[in-house]
């Protein structure tokens, strides 16, 4: 008997439906066979179907078992094809039948159980869209996917309960949709807020100036200056997510394995830390059916990269169409697929290799041509895509052991609202086109929405041939411009934005 | 391509006729006139500037441009090519004696400056012939012609192995004045300047110092850091005032201040697009003139 069952492939973060066929055929030699270039996990799936069947008080058709997973030439990864697997063979043998609308998904374990398996809420968001009204699934990933409205999402224990269900009729013991916060798309574990970080002040500006605009932000100083305390802080005065960016996000890591059982919505920002001997294709995103990589992992969040001069160069440069573009374009199996890779960057890096250089006090080792080498290594198309560019020098000893400052800094849950309220303006202003973030606008968007006072277009004129700025740092002074104002909350932006905004123009190379 | 002087040449620098090891022939590239080797100074230190040296050079050589003493120095990055830049643009003469054939611009990256010399009505200088490559003990051949060139010999910043100081024991050897700018005492960069002192160098604390060594009226132009900034309010003068007694970042000016980040930004900016003060990497000083 031949069964037809809808599934699905991955391909980057998205899916194709794929065919799983299962044919049963009473004739000829007794045998196992899955086809349509499935992968080593795929063609495991064998002795896991048999045994859980088994042990699961089904008899194994001593037949000729013939799965093919259609189309053929794209070549198929993960473990969740054992559910639809293990369906078509019960298909053959109870005489179960099933509606077209429904899909199957989940990885088997030998004892008949279903496991928690990567990628369920794509595959609900996939039903979703392509009229599909049921989606059976592990009872772990029951959180993720319901995540997904109009699907009826049915969590399986075990093969048992499959059957029984289609024997009875009765749905299984549906779990509280509890949705447990997760911070799946988090790297760095450590956290700090704005509170316990003295002094700073600069620093902690600019960083809410870019987790207002979405700006990229570049801090250089020597060690122990505070530079990776204060990209911890970064985090925690993220603006919430909205809702679909949410869904964009949690299906982004649900696919990617950054999930674990019973987690449901990613409601944090995802903040990624990758370390510097990453491979640009983790960076970018790679392997056979697409990986994503950290930039797409970043997406709609924070990409961190401490110690930026010590990344390998391909992996720094393969960033630049990103960074402008927003997303990863690539091709597989002969089809264009885009990954999204709305980030934020946030570097760190010292300015020579022994690290002390502009260090008020500790002397520097190296010669001046290994300070100008480890310079050379933020290159121009780098730097010209960072709007902020901050020198953060450690704080003097009478900082932080001041008895007399009683005030504690302010708390990033202030900051956050500011923050917050600034996005929300952006919102309102960027409602008819398709960017989020000030960090977006694109020159023609700058020329309609910065309009600046008359004292402020004085300013800026004189600062463009005092400092001999090029028309890049003369949009990126604007976005920034811009993003201050949104903070302020004033519709123009004046010249106390613009003054503030000259202050953070790039310039990473002259120091002292 | 370049021009040869030759020691018996009416043109060849007289100064540099008296060291015991006079080239035999000079290569130049630009335009020698008669007495552009009259007043020369060697402005030499630190391939690894600070800001501090920045400020020295700034002051100092622009003064000397404008007074018309020709400024002398190795072409290297760091102070010396910063001396010959502040030279060229306050429309003073120069000449950079190279450690290679004067064809050849090294550090290549300096090319713009190379032109900029030439343009300025500067002149390349060097005892090797052209196609020359620069190599290790073409260097200390190098500094002593600098030092032969000049009547007086300026360090800004070197540290203690700095090639500053071989430049600094010819002039001393030749009988040539030399003088050190003294500078912070904790700083590498300071090193070397002590050592200097130690063996008998002058300290020279204005630019005014030097030009009455040699002889050279002052140019008339306001050289101090002016009182009180024009027209602006209490505030402004307040963050004036304290740049002027050191350079700060804007983190100890909020400590100084009382003030708010946001306002204190907007008061450097203004400064600084006035002109009254400078910043760079961070830190802000009030500017001279």
């Amino acid at each position: 008997m031949l069964t037809k069952l809808k599934s699905v492939a991955y391909l980057g973060v998205d899916c194709i439906g794929v065919d799983v066929e299962v044919n049963v055929a009473p004739r000829g030699m007794p045998c196992f066979d899955i086809v349509g270039l499935p992968n080593k996990e795929i063609a495991e799936s064998k002795q896991r179907v048999r045994t859980a069947l088994q042990n699961s008080g089904i008899v194994f058709p001593s037949k000729r078992i013939t799965v093919n997973l259609a189309p053929a030439d794209i070549p198929k990864e993960g473990s969740f094809y054992d559910l639809p697997i293990a369906v078509g063979i019960l298909a053959d043998s109870l005489g179960l039948t099933f509606s077209s609308k429904a899909l199957f998904f989940g990885e088997l374990s030998l004892d008949g159980s279903l496991r928690y398996t990567r990628g369920s809420l794509m595959l609900a968001l996939y039903a979703h869209d392509y009229g599909y009204d049921t989606v059976f699934l592990p009872d772990t990933c029951f959180e993720e996917a319901s995540a997904v409205k109009n699907v009826r999402i049915l969590p399986l224990r075990s093969l048992a309960d499959l059957i029984t269900f289609f024997k009875s009729g009765s749905v299984i013991g549906t779990p509280n949709r509890s949705h447990v916060r997760t911070d799946a798309g988090h790297t760095d574990s450590r956290r700090s807020d704005f509170s316990s970080i003295l002094g700073h002040s600069v620093a902690k500006r600019c960083l809410e100036i870019a987790a207002a605009g979405g700006h990229s932000l570049l801090m250089v100083g020597p060690p122990g200056s505070g530079k990776t305390l204060l990209a911890q802080s970064f985090p925690s005065i993220l603006p919430p997510m909205t809702d679909t960016e949410c869904i964009e996000v949690t299906k982004i890591h649900s696919v990617s394995g950054n999930f674990s059982a019973g987690q449901s919505l990613m409601t944090a920002r995802p903040f990624r830390t990758p370390n510097h001997t990453i491979t640009h294709i983790g960076m970018i995103g790679g392997g056979v059916n697409l990986y994503p990589g950290e930039v797409t992992l970043a997406h709609r969040g924070v990409l961190f990269l401490d110690e930026l001069a010590e990344f390998p160069r391909n992996v720094i440069e393969a960033l630049r169409l990103p960074l402008e573009a927003g997303e990863v374009t690539t091709n597989r199996h002969g089809k264009t697929l885009r990954l999204p890779a709305q980030f934020t960057l946030l570097a760190a890096s010292n300015l020579c290799p022994c690290g002390y250089y502009g260090h008020p006090t500790i002397r520097c080792v190296c010669t001046a041509n290994q300070v100008n080498l480890y310079k050379k290594k933020f290159s121009g198309p780098i730097l010209d895509r960072i709007d902020l560019c901050i020198n953060v020098l450690p704080l003097k000893t009478s900082e932080y052991t001041d008895s007399t400052i009683k005030t504690l800094p302010e708390s990033s849950q202030e900051v956050q609202k500011r923050v917050t309220v600034a996005r929300h303006v952006q919102q309102e202003r960027f409602k008819k086109s398709n960017i989020v973030t000030n960090s977006e606008m694109k020159n023609d968007d700058i020329k309609r929405y910065c309009s600046l006072n008359n004292s402020a277009q004085h300013m800026l004129t004189q600062a463009v041939s005092k400092y001999n700025l090029s028309t890049r740092a003369y949009f990126k002074i604007l976005r920034i411009a811009r993003t201050i104002s949104d903070l302020d909350l004033c519709v123009d932006i004046g010249e106390k934005h613009l003054s503030e905004a000259l202050q953070y123009r790039n310039n990473p190379t002259v120091v002292s | 391509m370049c021009g040869e002087i030759s020691i018996t040449d009416s043109l060849y620098p007289v100064l540099l006729r008296q060291i015991p090891d006079p080239p035999k022939v000079l290569y130049y590239k630009g335009h020698i006139e008669a007495g552009i080797f009259e007043n020369c100074l060697a402005v030499v230190g630190s391939r690894k500037m600070s800001l501090y040296g920045k400020r020295v050079v700034e002051s100092f050589v622009s003064d000397f441009a404008h007074v018309g003493i020709t400024v002398v120095s190795g072409f290297m990055y760091g102070i010396d090519a910063l001396s010959h830049s502040v030279a060229v643009k306050n429309g003073g003469k120069t000449i950079a004696v190279l450690p290679c054939g004067v064809d050849i611009v090294y550090p290549s990256y300096q090319q713009d400056l190379y032109d900029s010399i030439l343009a300025s009505g500067g002149v390349l200088l060097s005892e090797l012939p052209c196609g020359f490559k620069a190599t290790n003990w073409t260097f200390p051949k190098r500094n002593r012609l600098v030092a032969g060139l000049a009547k007086a010999t300026l360090v800004i910043e070197a540290g203690a192995n700095s090639g500053s100081l071989i430049t600094a024991r010819f002039a001393l050897k030749y009988d040539s004045k030399l003088f050190v700018v003294p500078g912070d005492v904790f700083a590498e960069n300071s090193d070397g300047i002590y050592q200097l002192v130690r063996e008998g160098a002058s300290l020279a604390t204005t630019a005014c110092d030097i030009r009455s060594f040699l002889g050279v009226q002052a140019f008339d132009m306001s050289m101090d850091v002016t009182s009180t900034v024009v027209g602006a309010n209490i505030r402004v003068q307040e963050v004036y005032s304290l740049l002027k007694k050191q350079r700060m970042g804007l983190e100890e000016l909020v400590m100084c201040t009382s003030m708010s980040f946001v306002e204190l930004s907007s008061i450097i900016t203004q400064l600084e697009l006035t002109g009254y003060i400078v910043g760079s990497g961070g830190l802000y000083y009030a500017n001279k003139t």
